[in-house]
């Protein structure tokens, strides 16, 4: 039977007390402890014929491993500082309750959501439109009609604020706000879009439970047919404030809940690439356990294999390769869209869902790229996982070729994904640049820019007319 | 200085290994080598530790079981040491926190590490850390620096409100403070009064250093 939500509360609140530091270092000695008990090796991620493993005793180890960790050492609450403990007949009844297939939006406009199978053929499991970025208050009320209007979107996910009704967003009450309208906006838009039905994703204002909880409301706000975002933070950790929304969430029968799962390798606890890939199964599987999060986010490609032959769960994001085009900072341009056709083409071969996220850069992504993104995964829909990499190898040694990456700025070089620039300074180019929302068009250098990736795209075999 | 003891310190920081460092701390003070020395050594190789992990090739958890193994062999040597060593081993100390209402700390711990590997004494307040405790610890340990991180751009006011807290209690003058974060920016830092904006943890230590020396 699936673990209670109210029973995870009460051991988030009486279990063992530990401090944080002596938590971290326990995970990371158990999590090598692991590497070594069942000899795992992360595959080179740059090496092209190791993309997918094809070593199912290997992808069962992970697994393996992985619920052993939560076994063995459960999860840590920091706010209560207490660890929240589970059987193992717990976890796997639990996991058996990870639902095959659920509803997403409604009427009309209600999406089938279910896990599509890695070796390609399905296509994308869920398209989000987009949004994942911070917005200036103008934008945020215009936009959500525009990105909602792009066919083969199946639901939105919000954005942050940091100025509302001319006051800054500073505060929970504010937040709580902030949240509100949030939603609102979008749910407007659904309308002016015509596709009122279409589900909505609250994208947090602030991590406190009342700004997570303030947006539920079936008139204007978040419906039972939306979702919302509930992240454990990196090395197994969880917080009270997201415990106390998933049980509000649970009780109001929020659709699905997005588990952001984002942390790099190097700067986890797992303390290896394989530890991460252990990690990255405990964190997801933790995730549904405490939060009920039914979509998953970043993991390496080998933990995804794992989740995908042992639950249902949903999983965003595609494969990582050495063939990723990485989103630069230029939106507007060839390469920018190319990154998306990649992108669409990952997730169509893998089954995954799309998430293109503006990646805490303002105002990161318009309408077009996104209705080129969805294009392509349409048109990648039936590639098997093979051809699919040897299509996205080619767009990517062609898009060199042709437009290759801009040189990056110094006072736009960091310490690798660690750093981000959100361009609240003005310093970096935004949809507004390329994009007009009244009109609801691009500008006409960006079309231009489009008509040399669509050429591209062909060219390198991807049929889309 | 011996040239095995200071083998012993700088293996036992790039082994990550603290009882080691214990032991080859003890030694040092027992050879009665010059402690500066000493301290020397450790924080060129806790400096090596810091580089590998700026080069991706070691993880997180190495280079706090480093930090550790380095604190561990400093409080050892200190016992040896004048007032006057005392401070000049130190390049001063660090309070250093996620603001309120955040609980993103990948970005603060790296930060820290960084901090700790050039040398800084930094006290660690963790996350979602209010002004008043920002105000109350730095005071407490006599820090010089102050260093506020933040991820969302609803928590960016946080960062303000503790320098306009200082200003209120007439401390502002008693701390540098030092901001960054994935929304923070140049402009940000300057318009709240910050004293330095660091793009990521390598300019971080740069920052830092440089406050100090401008007093």
């Amino acid at each position: 039977m699936l673990l209670d939500l109210l029973e995870v509360a009460h051991r988030a609140w009486t279990g063992p007390r530990m401090e944080e530091k002596e938590w971290q270092m326990g995970l990371f000695r158990n999590v090598q402890e692991l590497v070594k008990r069942y000899n795992l090796k992360a595959p080179d991620p740059n090496d092209r014929s190791q993309i997918i493993c094809r070593d199912n005793a290997m992808i069962d180890a992970v697994w393996q491993a992985g619920i052993d960790f939560l076994v063995e050492k459960g999860i840590y609450c920091f706010d209560t500082r207490r660890v929240i403990e589970f059987t193992e007949e717990e976890v796997k009844e639990t996991i058996r309750g990870i639902p095959k297939t659920f509803i997403i939006g409604e009427g009309k406009d209600a999406v089938a959501v279910k896990n599509m199978h890695i070796d390609g053929g399905e296509g994308v499991a869920i398209a989000c439109g987009g949004f994942h970025s911070p917005y200036r208050e103008d934008l945020a009320q215009l936009a959500p009609k525009a990105f909602m209007m792009i066919p083969g979107v199946d639901y939105m996910q919000g954005f942050t604020l940091k100025v509302i009704d001319g006051r800054e967003v500073h505060g929970t009450a504010m937040a709580c706000y902030a949240a509100r309208r949030q939603v609102e906006w979008m749910r407007q838009g659904a309308g002016k879009a015509g596709r009122p039905g279409m589900a909505i994703c609250y994208y947090p204002m602030s991590l406190e439970a009342a700004p997570m909880i303030a947006p539920l409301d079936p008139r204007n706000g978040l419906r039972p047919c939306d979702g919302s975002f509930l992240t454990p933070l990196p090395n197994l950790m969880v917080e009270a404030g997201l415990i106390t929304a998933a049980v509000v969430y649970n009780e109001y029968g929020l659709s699905f809940i997005i588990n952001g799962n984002g942390h790099g390798e190097q700067d986890s606890f797992a303390g290896s690439r394989e530890g991460y890939m252990v990690t990255g199964v405990a964190k997801t599987i933790a995730g549904w356990m405490v939060y009920r999060d039914n979509i998953t986010n970043i993991s390496p490609n080998i933990t995804q294999q794992a989740l995908d032959r042992h639950c249902n769960m949903v999983r965003v994001h595609g494969v990582r390769t050495p063939d990723d085009i990485p989103r630069t900072y230029e939106i507007g341009t060839e390469r920018y869209l190319l990154h998306y056709a990649n992108y669409a083409i990952s997730c169509a071969i893998f089954g995954s869902g799309m998430e293109p996220s503006g990646g805490g850069h303002l105002e990161g992504q318009s309408p077009y790229e996104i209705e080129f993104m969805c294009e392509c995964a349409e048109a990648a829909r039936g590639l098997k996982l093979d051809d699919g990499l040897e299509l996205m190898r080619n767009i990517r040694k062609m898009a060199d070729e042709e437009c290759p990456a801009p040189p990056v700025s110094p006072d736009r070089t960091g310490m690798g994904h660690r750093v981000v620039f959100s361009g609240w300074d003005g310093s970096l180019p935004t949809m507004r640049d390329v994009y007009d929302l009244v009109k609801m068009e691009p500008s006409e250098s960006y079309k231009m820019e489009m008509v040399k990736a669509r050429r591209l795209v062909k060219a390198a075999g991807l049929n889309i007319d | 200085m011996s040239s095995k003891v200071a083998d012993d310190l700088r293996n036992a920081i790039l082994q990550y290994d603290s009882e080691e460092a214990k032991k080859a701390a003890e030694e040092a003070v027992r050879a009665r080598l010059d402690p500066m020395d000493a301290i020397r050594v450790l924080t060129a190789a806790i400096g090596e530790v810091g580089e590998r992990f700026h080069r991706e090739e070691i993880f997180l958890p190495h280079v706090v079981m480093a930090a550790d193994a380095m604190q561990a062999a400093v409080e050892i040597i200190r016992q040896s040491m004048s007032e006057e060593e005392l401070r000049k081993a130190k390049l001063g100390k660090v309070v250093i926190g996620t603001v309120e209402g955040d609980l993103h700390d990948i970005g603060k711990n790296i930060v820290m590490m960084m901090l700790i590997a050039a040398g800084f004494d930094v006290v660690d307040l963790g996350r979602d850390v209010n002004a008043d405790e920002f105000i109350r610890r730095a005071k407490e340990v006599n820090a010089e620096i102050i260093a506020l991180s933040c991820l969302m751009t609803t928590t960016l006011p946080y960062q303000r409100e503790v320098i306009e807290e200082l200003n209120r209690l007439k401390l502002r003058g008693q701390f540098k403070v030092m901001v960054g974060g994935g929304p923070v920016t140049r402009g940000w830092a300057k318009s709240i009064g910050a004293d330095g904006y660091g793009m990521d943890a390598h300019e971080a230590v740069e920052v830092a250093k440089k406050l100090l020396s401008s007093g």
